[in-house]
């Protein structure tokens, strides 16, 4: 049974299809090529998708920072949810 | 703060043309991997958009759109006593493009004519332009026409923008007419941040050269000359959905409207993630928010006006509609608007191939 942090990291690197391993909470937009501006904005979609969550724009943007800040947003988003 | 009231104008007429060929970005930009083309036409919503061949100019856009509309308001073109040109996308450095536009649509040598260095902001920018002309210096008919040709700026390699920009060019006539609507326009500008939407070579400041014409992969990943266009994907994004959202809500909240009072809002067509984003935000409908951009994408100066043509040319002349608009980006630059449709020409939209 997958931990919430390890489904979330799963998604994240099948969106931006790229080995699981090679995401890290430290993993930054700069240290990892696909992580692009326009990726982020497909990772964005796809976890409102996935998880029916409705990201405010001003967090999209937060969540460019690297992965642990992307993570603890989708994880808020989902506890409130909930 | 630049916000204007202008009274006694009513918009008569707004005409679009777009160049006839397509550009398809599901099977076109092979560069790209298919499951990326498919997501982001899936984020953007843009399926495609139109290309202008290499010897069309926004100018050929604007005056087919002109052309289109005095015949459809029963204009000449000797009644017209300014032509704005709002654009990115001039034919020459010098001299101004409004100067050849007023030769090629036959308008008299006493018309005020010149251009406005703008590009998603153009309509709202040059709107204010044309209602200064009528309201401020007592003009009675005024051609405002926007436009760009954006697809010569873009390296065909450069996914942050060969996916979302396209070609388009427009005409809207205002007219002087007592017992209108208002029509109110806000502009803003932020030029400490220009450098996240630019040209970067080939002007004044920095020249071109081999160098700058050089095509290689750039520190964002983008494949693209120094003078080609440059975008900063997440600072325009973070610059729309801030900056520009506050913006409309403020001047929402100041004319006392809110979005039952709107009938229709026309947002620049940025990209359809962004725009869903800023609509919701400002607690829009999706069937008062019109799109283009999936079959057009983003035209700059055009995609205001071409949306509005499509939508109202689909509604008929006698509707009545009122109106928010707000444009965007390079400069960087904004502005929102507020008018009243009441009875306008709509000719369907023109392909010039």
């Amino acid at each position: 049974m997958l931990t919430v942090e390890e489904k979330i990291r799963d998604l994240f690197a099948a969106l931006l299809q790229v080995p699981a391993d090679e995401v890290k909470d430290e993993t930054r937009p700069a240290s990892l090529e696909r992580w692009d501006s326009m990726q982020h904005l497909i990772l964005v979609s796809g976890f409102e998708e996935e998880f029916g969550l409705d990201i405010d724009p001003e967090e999209a943007v937060e969540m460019f920072k690297d992965f642990a800040t992307f993570k603890r947003i989708v994880i808020r988003h989902m506890n409130s949810k909930s | 703060m630049a916000k204007s009231v202008f009274k006694g104008i009513r918009i008569s007429g707004i005409a679009g043309a777009v160049p006839k060929a397509m550009v398809n970005n599901l099977t076109d930009h092979r560069f790209c991997p298919e499951d990326d083309r498919k997501k982001i036409v899936a984020l953007t919503k843009v399926a495609g958009y139109r290309k202008a061949p290499p010897e069309m100019c926004t100018s050929d856009l604007c005056q087919a759109a002109a052309e289109a509309l005095f015949s459809g308001l029963n204009r000449r073109p000797e009644e017209i006593e300014a032509i704005v040109f709002a654009t990115m996308t001039p034919d020459y450095r010098i001299p101004s493009t409004a100067c050849l536009l007023q030769d090629r649509l036959k308008c008299r040598t006493s018309v005020v004519a010149y251009d406005i260095n703008m590009g998603c902001s153009g309509f709202v920018v040059g709107l204010y332009n044309a209602c200064s002309l009528i309201q401020g210096a007592g003009l009675k008919k005024v051609l405002l026409l926007t436009g760009d040709t954006q697809t010569k700026l873009c390296h065909g390699q450069d996914k942050n923008v060969v996916f979302i920009l396209g070609d388009g060019g427009t005409a809207t006539l205002l007219e002087a007419e007592t017992g209108t609507d208002e029509i109110v326009i806000e502009l803003m500008t932020d030029g400490s941040r220009f450098q996240n939407l630019y040209v970067p070579a080939g002007g004044n400041r920095r020249p071109s050269t081999d160098a700058t014409r050089e095509v290689r992969e750039q520190a964002d990943g983008g494949i693209r000359s120094e003078e080609h266009i440059y975008m900063n994907g997440m600072e325009i994004f973070k610059f729309s959905s801030t900056d520009v959202v506050k913006s409309i809500a403020e001047f929402m909240e100041k004319e006392k409207i809110s979005p039952n009072d709107i009938d229709s809002l026309f947002l620049h067509q940025a990209n359809g993630f962004m725009n869903d984003k800023i609509a919701r935000k400002l607690k829009f409908s999706d069937e008062k928010v019109p799109y283009t951009i999936g079959f057009y994408g983003n035209t700059g100066s055009a995609s205001i006006p071409l949306t509005m043509a499509h939508h109202f040319s689909q509604k008929g002349s006698a509707v009545r509609e009122r109106c928010l608009a707000s444009g965007f980006g390079v400069g960087l630059s904004w502005g929102v608007a507020s008018m009243v449709i009441d009875g306008i020409c709509a000719p369907p939209v023109l392909e010039l191939a």
